[in-house]
């Protein structure tokens, strides 16, 4: 079925426990307000269901939602997100990721995918257009991502090439961080979706379609995607995306003081130029890869030939990950930390928040809180990555130490007591992406505000605060000094209101990078033909970050959840931001204002109101 | 007369000139002339910090300064930068046709290069908006950024009267200069 005008105008819902499939209609009015991937899905949660319901029960649904630029030919428009309550927050969770998925679902005919119950035994999700079939996936329960992948790609990939969504043993055994993966190379990482996706027994998602995405304004469509085309082709983000990947950021983050060290305690590290982009380059690289329509393609196929840490042709890490499995542990071997994204792929367990709590386990143990009677007899020291590459495994099928280190940094902190809190760098229970608040201190209240817990994508900020773009025409300023908090909340607000609706709309970040807003506002606009200015891309912005942040309230978050982890809050002895710290109440105390934000951390009834989203004023506040 | 770009005549005849507008100590000195290039290049030469970040880095870099006649430069400039593991070997305007296809070309207008200058503008920051543009082998410079930046640094401790902000009088003493050094070196 084709998706006229942007969108297929209709959902598919799913409920496990008594199998029953049906499609539903998408109210014309709600496409418009929410757009679509984060926006959307949360307001369909909002409608539905209760906030209270536990994050790994039946109750909790699992929703895939694309956007209209989804399966258009715009560079970046192949990304969607994956929502629920989570269960490693147990706030309002969201992941997102590019690939092949998110275009090919909407071929089928379909924005998104509401999964509801549970499954008696497991079971894969098989959509090819119009059909749609609940399979058994008994052969396939115990695999990891790769091979259920390729099995699935193999089965079904007779006549059309299907495209996967699926979890491996980390999703199976709920993890609480575990990830879901996309044809083996894209993950929705953050959050654990993985793991509310295994609590239903669903192994997997097979999508094929036939249709095709027709934008509404041909001509139109036509001029400005030659021209973000071109942008992306000229712009340096996207050349260095393009040539080094996403690690290309590790060498340059390492002069501004972004780059995460030793649990966050440390400010200089040797290794930084053996781990990152250009290293990966010159040793590992066998090709780059795109994701659907990108001419970016900044991801990175590589392959360690020989010795201890020997991988196939596969997906490389990115930044993140040659961080959390570098920096943070101090290892400054790359190929291991090939491996260990390859065994976080594998096992489907998010890379940040994995290597994040390794990070966390080797302070304690550095402390004396965890000693090998806990590890079993495994030696946690700092640059350890042979320790890191069993704690993988150990964490995915939840043995020993895995089974506590699985909870994640917070909760395993909780357990462990002996004052282990003071070491889990996480804002609202989900671990930090590999960005300092110390050298960037808008990065710091972006994380703490933030809906989904610590944020590096959900917003534009990142990219502004380190100038690798400017945006001046939405009203930011030319230059912002990383390491001061003035400027820093209004900087946030904006940055906010422009991210989340390009996430909705399901834009990749890296492609807006490149762009100005005004190309996202037109890009939008000639696909579904609506008017679409630039501040109608900021309104609309406000409203899903009200909304999403509304959800992350309903499920308990106040004020207090508003902050920076203690070892982040600590100033560095050294490094590019030795001595530097956020002035987090500052710029909290601006952002409240800006926002429309209580002294509860909770968005005022009138501030709700005026944005669209009178019902959750009401369920927030009281009243009719 | 004029050197032929490319002989041991010219590049002893640079030399010279540049040397005698050192030991001339001319007013004004000015960001971007022949004796400023001078003493960059000595200042790279002895700047032990470079030396040390810079010891991986091989090969010409070229600032491709756009003309502005407002400023005094009525043609393309281009700053040839023959750097070898951390030595400066030279420093030296050069032909548009040499200066264009070296291995690393930075562009910009003459009002970024000096909001570089000034450090108003991080260069990496400005390659990465945009505002520079990089002609070049990506993982090359992002390996050696250090090097890079300290090349910037240097230039701004180099001194002079930027040439966006000389008076008109000055202007066309700039304007001469270069003028003058073009038509004596065949550099354009």
């Amino acid at each position: 079925m084709n998706c006229e005008a942007g969108y297929a105008k209709r959902l598919l819902e799913v409920e496990l426990t008594q199998g029953k499939i049906q499609k539903t209609p998408l109210d014309e009015t709600l496409l418009k307000n929410f757009l679509g991937g984060g926006g959307l899905a949360a307001k369909l949660f909002l409608d539905r269901f209760s906030p209270d319901t536990d994050p790994l029960s039946k109750e909790n649904p699992l929703i895939v939602m694309t956007g209209p630029l989804v399966g258009t030919l715009f560079p970046g428009s192949s990304r969607f997100a994956v929502c629920a309550r989570s269960p490693q927050t147990g706030f309002w969770g969201i992941g997102t990721c590019g690939g092949n998925f998110g275009p090919e679902l909407k071929f089928a005919g379909y924005d998104g995918i509401l999964i509801e119950g549970k499954a008696e035994k497991p079971v894969y999700l098989l959509i090819d257009d119009e059909s749609v079939e609940i399979k058994d996936a008994a052969d396939l329960w115990g695999k990891d991502l790769y091979e259920v992948t390729d099995l699935l790609k193999q089965r079904h990939g007779e006549k059309k090439k299907p495209k996967i969504l699926a979890i491996g043993p980390g999703g199976e055994n709920k993890v609480l961080y575990a990830a879901i993966g996309n044809d083996n190379a894209h993950y929705i990482g953050r959050t654990g979706m993985g793991a509310v996706m295994g609590s239903k027994n669903l192994k997997a998602i097979v999508v094929t379609g036939t249709g095709k995405v027709i934008p509404a304004l041909a001509e139109e469509y036509k001029e400005v995607r030659s021209r973000v085309i071109e942008k992306c082709n000229s712009s340096m983000v996207g050349q260095s995306m393009k040539s080094m990947g996403t690690a290309a950021a590790l060498d340059l983050g390492m002069m501004t003081g972004d780059v995460p060290i030793r649990n966050w305690r440390q400010g200089e590290f040797e290794g930084s130029g053996k781990t990152g982009g250009p290293a990966m380059t010159a040793d590992y690289l066998t090709k780059g890869h795109a994701c659907f329509a990108c001419p970016i393609a900044c991801k990175r196929v590589v392959k360690v030939d020989a010795g201890p840490y020997q991988t196939n042709e596969g997906p490389g890490p990115e930044y993140e990950t040659c961080c959390t499995f570098g920096s943070f542990i101090e290892n400054n071997n790359l190929e291991g930390i090939i491996k260990a994204n390859e065994l976080c792929n594998r096992y489907g367990v998010d890379t940040i928040s994995c290597g994040s709590t390794i990070a966390f386990a080797m302070e304690c143990f550095e402390k004396g809180i965890l000693t090998t009677s806990d590890t079993d007899g495994m030696e946690l020291t700092w640059g350890n990555i042979d320790v890191a590459l069993k704690l993988i495994e150990k964490i995915a099928l939840r043995e020993g130490i895995g089974d506590l280190l699985a909870l994640g940094s917070v909760k395993a902190a909780q357990k462990i007591g002996k004052g282990a809190e003071a070491y889990a760098v996480a804002v609202k229970g989900l671990e930090l992406p590999a960005h300092d608040p110390r050298g960037f201190h808008g990065m710091g209240l972006e994380y703490a505000v933030g809906y989904r817990g610590a944020c590096h994508l959900q917003h534009m900020s990142l990219y502004i605060e380190q100038g690798m773009c400017t945006f001046e025409d939405a009203g930011f300023k030319s230059d912002y000094n990383g390491q001061s908090s003035d400027g820093k909340a209004k900087m946030v607000y904006l940055s906010q209101n422009l991210g989340v609706p390009a996430s909705s709309a399901c834009l990749c970040v890296f492609v807006f990078a490149c762009l100005e807003a005004q190309d996202v506002a037109d890009m939008i606009h000639t696909v579904t033909g609506r008017d679409f200015s630039q501040e109608d891309l900021l309104n609309i912005g406000a409203r899903i970050w009200l909304l999403m942040r509304g959800l992350t309230n309903l499920m308990g978050a106040r004020s207090n959840d508003d902050s920076l982890p203690n070892n982040v809050m600590t100033p560095l002895d050294n490094g590019m931001s030795a001595g530097s710290k956020p002035d987090l109440e500052k710029m909290l105390k601006e952002y409240y204002e800006l926002r429309g934000i209580d002294s509860n951390g909770i968005p005022k009834k009138e501030v709700l109101d005026n944005a669209g989203l009178h019902d959750l004023a009401v369920r927030l506040h009281g009243g009719a | 007369m004029s050197y032929k770009y490319g002989t041991p005549e010219w590049e002893e005849a640079f030399k010279k000139r540049i040397q005698e507008r050192i030991d001339a100590k001319s007013e004004p000195f000015i960001y971007f002339s022949p004796e400023w290039l001078g003493l960059w290049e000595k200042f790279l030469q002895t700047d032990p910090k470079y030396k040390e970040v810079a010891k991986d880095w091989e090969g010409v870099v070229v600032l491709h300064v756009q003309k502005n006649p407002d400023c005094g430069v009525d043609q393309d400039m281009y700053i040839h930068m023959d750097l070898w593991h951390g030595d400066c070997r030279a420093i030296r305007y050069v032909p548009a046709e040499v200066g264009k296809n070296s291995a690393y070309v930075i562009t910009g207008s003459i009002e970024r290069w000096v909001s570089v200058g000034k450090k108003e503008l991080d260069p990496v920051k400005g390659m990465m908006q945009g505002k520079l543009k990089l002609k070049g082998d990506l993982p090359t410079i992002v390996r050696n950024v250090k090097a890079a930046l300290r090349l910037v640094e240097t230039s701004a401790d180099v001194g002079g009267k930027f040439p966006t902000e000389l008076d008109p009088e000055e202007v066309e003493i700039f304007r001469k200069i270069i003028k003058d050094i073009t038509k004596d070196f065949s550099i354009n």
